[in-house]
C-alpha cells in the first residue's frame, strides 16, 4: 500500500495549466541550469545528450528553448557574431525565477508520485 | 582527406543545400543562432573529430531531424488556428483563381472544358494556364496569413492539394484530363512551396 501524502489543494493550484513542464522542457531547463551562464543551443544540445544518452536534433532544443521563452521560464541575449560561425550571432539562455519555480515544482511532483513505490530501481 | 580527420577544419563548410533548406524553413534570428550553433559544432568538434564525410552525414542528420521542428517553431495556441485560416485561404486562393483563369483561357483559346473526348493541345494548355499561376498564388496567399508560419501553411497547401491528384490519378477521370494533369501532379505542389517561399523572402517577420 503506497502511502498517501496529505490532500494540498495549494500547492496543486499553484501551477496554471500552461506553466506546466512537458519532459523535455524539464530537461533542457535543468540542462541550462547545469550549463550557467554559457548555456547556447549547441551546448544544450551536447548536455542533454551527455546526460541522457540519447541523440537530440538542435532544432527540437531551440523549439523547447523558445516555447520556454514565451512561458517566462527562461530568457535570452544575442551575443556577438563569429566566423566559425558562419558571421551568425549566438543567443545564450538563462533560466528565469518562474522557471526554477516550474522546475522545482515539476521535480517535486514527480519525487511525490513515485515517492514509496517498490519501483525496484533507484531513481538517482 | 575525404573520409579522415581534418587537418584545418575552419576551411571546411557544412553542405550549402541542407544550410539553405533550414534557412527557408526557419528564417529569422533563432534560425540563424541554430545554423549558427551547428556549423560552429561542425567545424570545431564533427569534422576534426571524425572526418569530412561522417561530419557532413551528421550535419544532414541535424537539419533532416530539425525540419519539422523548424516549421512549426511559431505553432502555439492562437497561432495554431491562424496557421489553420492560412491554410483555408491558401487552398481557397488555389481552386476559385484556378477555376477563375481556367474559364478565361478557355474561352480565349475557345476550346471546349471539360473534354468530350481526349484533350487536345489546347485544352491541355487551358488547364495549365488556370492552374499554375493559381498555385503560385494560392502559397503566396497562404504565406500572408501564415505569417511567422508562412512557410508551413505552404507546405500544408502543397500537401493538401495532392490528395485530390492522388484521386484523379486513381479514378477513371485521370484518362480524360492527360498530361497537363500528371504535369501538375509534380509542378503545382512545388509552384505553391515556391510561393510561399518567395513571400516569406520578400516580407520577413521578426
Amino acid at each position: 500500500m503506497v502511502p498517501r501524502a496529505p490532500h494540498n489543494r495549494t500547492r496543486r493550484s499553484a501551477v496554471a495549466k500552461g506553466d506546466r513542464l512537458g519532459e523535455f522542457e524539464l530537461i533542457v531547463l535543468a540542462a541550462l541550469l547545469r550549463l550557467e551562464g554559457d548555456a547556447y543551443g549547441m551546448a544544450v544540445r551536447q548536455e542533454i545528450e551527455a546526460q541522457s544518452g540519447r541523440t537530440v536534433a538542435i532544432g527540437s532544443v531551440y523549439k523547447t528553448l523558445e516555447r520556454l521563452k514565451r512561458k517566462a521560464f527562461v530568457e535570452c541575449y544575442v551575443g556577438d557574431p563569429t566566423p566559425v560561425r558562419g558571421g551568425r550571432a549566438k543567443q545564450y539562455f538563462r533560466v528565469t525565477g518562474a522557471g526554477r519555480g516550474a522546475l522545482e515544482t515539476s521535480v517535486g511532483t514527480l519525487g511525490r508520485m513515485i515517492e514509496g513505490l517498490e519501483l525496484g530501481w533507484s531513481a538517482t | 582527406m575525404m573520409g579522415g580527420p581534418a587537418s584545418d577544419s575552419a576551411a571546411v563548410s557544412p553542405p550549402r543545400v541542407a544550410t539553405w533548406l533550414l534557412e527557408r524553413c526557419l528564417p529569422g534570428p533563432a534560425g540563424a543562432a541554430l545554423l549558427g550553433d551547428l556549423e560552429e559544432e561542425f567545424r570545431t568538434h564533427a569534422v576534426p573529430g571524425w572526418g569530412i564525410a561522417k561530419a557532413q552525414r551528421w550535419y544532414w542528420t541535424q537539419i533532416l531531424r530539425s525540419l519539422w521542428p523548424a516549421l512549426t517553431f511559431h505553432v502555439h495556441g492562437r497561432s495554431a488556428g491562424r496557421l489553420v485560416a492560412a491554410v483555408l485561404l491558401g487552398v481557397v486562393t488555389l481552386f476559385v483563381l484556378g477555376d477563375l483563369l481556367m474559364s478565361a483561357a478557355v474561352a480565349g483559346l475557345d476550346v471546349v472544358w471539360p473534354p468530350a473526348g481526349a484533350p487536345g493541345p489546347l485544352s491541355e494548355a487551358a488547364y495549365l494556364v488556370g492552374m499554375l499561376p493559381a498555385s503560385i498564388l494560392g502559397g503566396y496567399a497562404a504565406a500572408w496569413h501564415g505569417g511567422r508560419n508562412g512557410i508551413a501553411a505552404g507546405l500544408v497547401v502543397a500537401a493538401i492539394t495532392v490528395l485530390p491528384l492522388i484521386a484523379t490519378v486513381l479514378s477513371a477521370s485521370w484518362t480524360y484530363v492527360g498530361w497537363s494533369h500528371a504535369a501538375w501532379f509534380f509542378v503545382g505542389p512545388i509552384g505553391i512551396v515556391w510561393g510561399a517561399m518567395r513571400y516569406v523572402r520578400k516580407h520577413p517577420v521578426e
